[in-house]
């Protein structure tokens, strides 16, 4: 075990992965001149025919054998349909030993629950987990250690090499016969593919699964028909209407309108709030919401922002076709109207993850980020951040995005409710670190802000804004005032997850929760 | 005793833990933790021992706390008032106060467990609400009834029911009682507080709504939801214009204390003196700061 | 003194739902979404509070079962709730 940069004891090597490098700070692995892993070569007769009738089909066409390694998107989120019908018909082939590498994980994927406990996957690797799956992991139930990875993460795994997708299944909305597709163009859209890319350009095999094969070639091109092996046409793909909810829904939530204004009166009086700024929101109702309060900010004061980035919400949409903003750069469509933006509004650009986070291109938009506003399920006095497992120690949510901005922003803001359930979001350690201390900057609760004490200059403009700072163990202690103080969860010494680090190295692990 | 500004009073139902442990974050001027008509009858013990645990438990800051208890015809009236006046809130809401005599009323109930708890009798504050056609007539009556008197309030619901009409958004049917409460407050000297505004998703109608009442004179507003707070505080919010030229005006008025003053041409008499402080006031600047 | 089984409270988030009970026996049962991380404090909890019932009552060592579903409550509203239910169930009013 050695201890690593934030504090947390990191196995040498472990079961599924080999060897394992610690975390050693935000800034501490500097690329190396390494190839890029890719696809194979493939050459295909002219009169080979991509439209194949059934998923087991495209299985079969593509060799998928015990062992291999397969992946998806989430963009449906929790509307996704494609998961659950790929894995039935993976499992109805009698092919074990998976590892599923999905960009993350929704609440509809607890029916594949049953897949896991039957070895039909054995590893996972992925942004998130939830619910049932969350389950399984935190009880050890999945035979290796489930790998969280951010969104820029899974870019670099993919183009390094370190996930080798042997088929890609990508839901593809917008679908045409030469295998052109896109997510807006369809009657059932999900928005950008931004997940899919990386997945399209570099997996063996890319079967795309579409609800409808266009006969006329698509206009709007997001991956290109000579990525795409093999077309499966089957009834439903995924809800749009699905996609807003959960972590991406449009609040009405007093507390979370409270929170929201907050970090936009803070935004508003920073200095990095003037014409051309540029900012991105998290997932969570208050982040998302964080755009709406800031757009009253804007207007008053006559700035137009540059750019805005990520999960793109209707908000931000608003901003464009007022012009309060010059583009948007689309990984991943939280909602219905951003995916019609994206599909008649060029300035909505889509972009995929490693335009988005990769840490080891030529320069991912994360580091031209001014502002960013995250979400937290627990951050401790050392302003670590978790958002992947609860207070009790269980895994229900996702990484995301949250480690690759909070580095890349020059000012990153994590606002949380002070508590949730009785249970305080201020903690003296996080359960477990995702977001490394190093790279968050302010603290916002409904009952206190705190900064980060290596950014002095904060402070000041905050108090500006008319809010009190608090240092963060006063914060903490006038939150337990009213929650009282937790008692620790006991975990065993069995890892169930490791927490990956967007540079590849490994900042905490999960232990397995003692019943 | 605190000051306070009363732009806006959130209505809090008093046996719901989850609305209470947040109700002193939204910004609202004050809380009214409500034991009344947001309770039902099965549960106003609960309410009443939750409330009195609430107030107990947690720092309200700088938000002004109210509790409304139940009416003297309900059989709840006393043992809320038993419960409550100990912990000493900042003030009490007394419903349907119809004249001078129920006022008397509360006078000797609250006197009695004043000196049972050993407090200072006189202590406890309250606020009657105005809820029928006859206590609109008697509003100076018993605005001006009792020193324990800080605000008065009128309900516009009941109102409107007892006199046998419709409540509407414009309010046209409130306008009378509505300037006459004001006028009666300002008469007694105490806080004129307006009735609440249903619609929570109508954010124009409840602008138009304040615009009115802060027109007739009202110190403020009920809340039935944290998202209106903002809106009425909008309203109440003197603009930066506004907030120069009274700093202005008070600078003028005081270099040339006793004599007649004037500003830009217009003369700066008593009255202008008094409205640039409560623009002032009602911008949360202390005037004699300027 | 008599007691009848009586509830208050809810399985609302941040409430709970506490019953009185006559019972051979004095026990406390609880149960909690945050149980791990609280169950010794919703236990003092609801040992300050019937100790604080029984003195401003004058009962000795009732005999009662006192369950609790907790969904999150703050102690402001533990207390209350179990005074409440101690009062419902001994029928003081």
């Amino acid at each position: 075990m050695i201890k690593n940069a934030v504090g947390r004891y990191i196995p040498a090597s472990i079961k599924g992965y080999g060897n394992l490098t610690p975390f050693a700070g935000s800034d501490a692995i500097y690329p190396e001149i390494k190839p890029k892993a890719s696809g194979i070569i493939k050459r295909k007769s002219k009169d080979q025919n991509k439209i194949l009738p059934t998923l087991v089909d495209a299985i079969k066409a593509t060799g998928l054998k015990d062992g291999m390694t397969i992946s998806f998107h989430h963009h449906f989120r929790n509307g996704d349909m494609v998961v659950n019908q790929v894995m039935d018909a993976i499992a109805s082939c009698g092919i074990k030993n998976l590892t599923l590498a999905p960009s993350s994980l929704t609440e509809p994927h607890d029916y594949i629950a049953p897949y896991v406990e039957n070895r039909v996957v054995t590893k996972i690797i992925t942004s998130g987990l939830r619910k049932k799956l969350g389950d399984l992991a935190s009880n050890g139930k999945i035979e290796y250690p489930v790998l969280f990875h951010s969104h820029g993460g899974r870019a670099r795994r993919i183009e390094e090499g370190s996930t080798q997708i042997d088929v890609a299944f990508i839901a593809a909305p917008g679908c045409d016969f030469l295998g052109n597709i896109n997510g807006t163009d369809s009657l059932t859209p999900c928005g950008s593919l931004g997940y899919a890319h990386v997945d399209a350009r570099n997996a063996k095999y890319v079967v795309a699964v579409t609800n409808e094969i266009k006969g006329t070639p698509l206009k709007r091109i997001s991956i290109p028909h000579y990525l795409v092996d093999y077309i499966v046409k089957i009834d439903n793909i995924g809800d749009p209407k699905k996609i807003g909810t959960g972590a991406t829904r449009l609040t009405t939530n007093p507390m979370d309108l409270v929170l929201a204004k907050i970090s936009a009166d803070i935004i508003a009086a920073s200095p990095y709030f003037k014409s051309n700024f540029s900012f991105q929101t998290g997932s969570g109702g208050a982040a998302l919401a964080t755009t709406r309060f800031l757009k009253e900010h804007m207007i008053k004061r006559g700035i137009i922002a540059g750019f805005a980035t990520g999960g793109i919400t209707s908000y931000m949409v608003d901003l464009l076709n007022d012009k309060l903003l010059d583009c948007l750069y689309d990984v991943q469509s939280f909602d219905l109207n951003s995916s019609l933006s994206l599909r008649d509004n060029r300035n909505h650009i889509e972009m995929d993850s490693s335009f988005y986070a990769n840490p080891l291109n030529a320069g991912p938009i994360v580091n031209y980020l001014d502002v960013v506003i995250l979400s937290a399920l627990e951050i401790d006095t050392k302003f670590n951040v978790n958002v992947v497992t609860g207070s009790n120690g269980i895994i229900r949510e996702a990484s995301g995005g949250h480690c690759d901005t909070a580095y890349g922003a020059k000012l990153s803001i994590v606002i949380a409710p002070s508590f949730r359930s009785r249970l305080p979001i201020i903690v003296d350690d996080v359960t477990t670190v995702v977001t490394p201390g190093e790279d968050v900057d302010i603290v916002v609760t409904e009952r206190g802000i705190a900064v980060n004490p290596a950014r002095k200059d904060i402070e000041s403009w905050i108090k500006n804004a008319g809010y009190p700072v608090y240092d963060i163990n006063d914060l903490k202690k006038r939150i337990e005032n009213i929650t009282g103080k937790p008692e620790p969860i006991k975990f065993s010494d069995e890892i169930v997850a490791l927490i990956e680090y967007r540079d590849g190295t490994i900042i905490d692990t999960i232990r397995k929760v003692e019943q | 005793m605190k000051e306070f500004r009363r732009r806006t009073q959130l209505y809090v139902p008093g046996n719901s833990p989850s609305m209470i442990q947040h109700c002193m974050v939204f910004g609202s001027d004050g809380v009214l933790l409500d034991l009344e008509d947001s309770v039902s009858i099965y549960q106003k013990d609960a309410a009443r021992e939750l409330v009195a645990q609430a107030l107990q438990f947690f720092d309200f800051g700088n938000v002004e706390v109210v509790v409304r208890i139940n009416g003297l015809d309900t059989p709840y009236c006393i043992k809320d008032l038993e419960r409550i006046i100990p912990l000493k809130p900042d003030a009490i809401r007394l419903p349907k106060t119809s004249s001078k005599d129920d006022i008397m009323k509360y006078e000797n109930i609250i006197s009695k467990i004043e000196k049972q708890n050993g407090l200072e009798v006189g202590s406890t504050k309250i606020v009657p609400m105005l809820e029928t056609a006859v206590a609109i007539e008697n509003a100076y009556e018993i605005a001006a009834s009792s020193a324990r008197i800080i605000a008065i309030t009128i309900g516009g619901e009941d109102l409107t029911a007892d006199m046998k009409v419709k409540r509407t958004k414009e309010g046209k049917e409130l306008y009378w009682a509505r300037a006459k409460v004001a006028l009666a407050a300002s008469a007694a000297k105490v806080a004129s507080l307006d009735t609440v505004f249903s619609d929570v998703n109508d954010d124009e109608g409840l602008r138009s709504d304040t615009m009115t009442i802060k027109e007739l004179g009202f110190d403020g507003k009920a809340c039935i939801n944290p998202r209106q707070i903002q809106i009425v505080h909008e309203v109440y919010t003197p603009s930066e214009n506004e907030i120069s030229a009274a700093k202005e005006i008070i600078l003028a008025a005081r270099k040339n204390e006793g004599g007649v003053v004037s500003l830009n041409g217009k003369m700066i008499d008593y009255p202008v003196v008094k409205r640039a402080e409560t623009t002032l006031q009602r911008a949360g600047i202390d005037p004699n700061s300027i | 003194m008599d007691f009848i089984r009586c509830e208050t409270g809810s399985l609302e988030s941040s409430d709970c739902l506490v019953t009185v009970e006559p019972s051979n026996n004095f026990s406390i049962d609880i149960k909690s979404t945050v149980d791990r991380q609280f169950y010794n404090s919703i236990l003092t909890d609801i040992k300050k509070t019937l100790e604080k019932w029984c003195k401003d009552n004058n009962i000795n060592n009732p005999l009662i079962k006192i369950t609790i579903d907790d969904r999150g409550a703050l102690t402001f509203a533990i207390k209350a709730r179990v005074y409440t239910a101690l009062n419902r169930s001994a029928n003081i009013v």
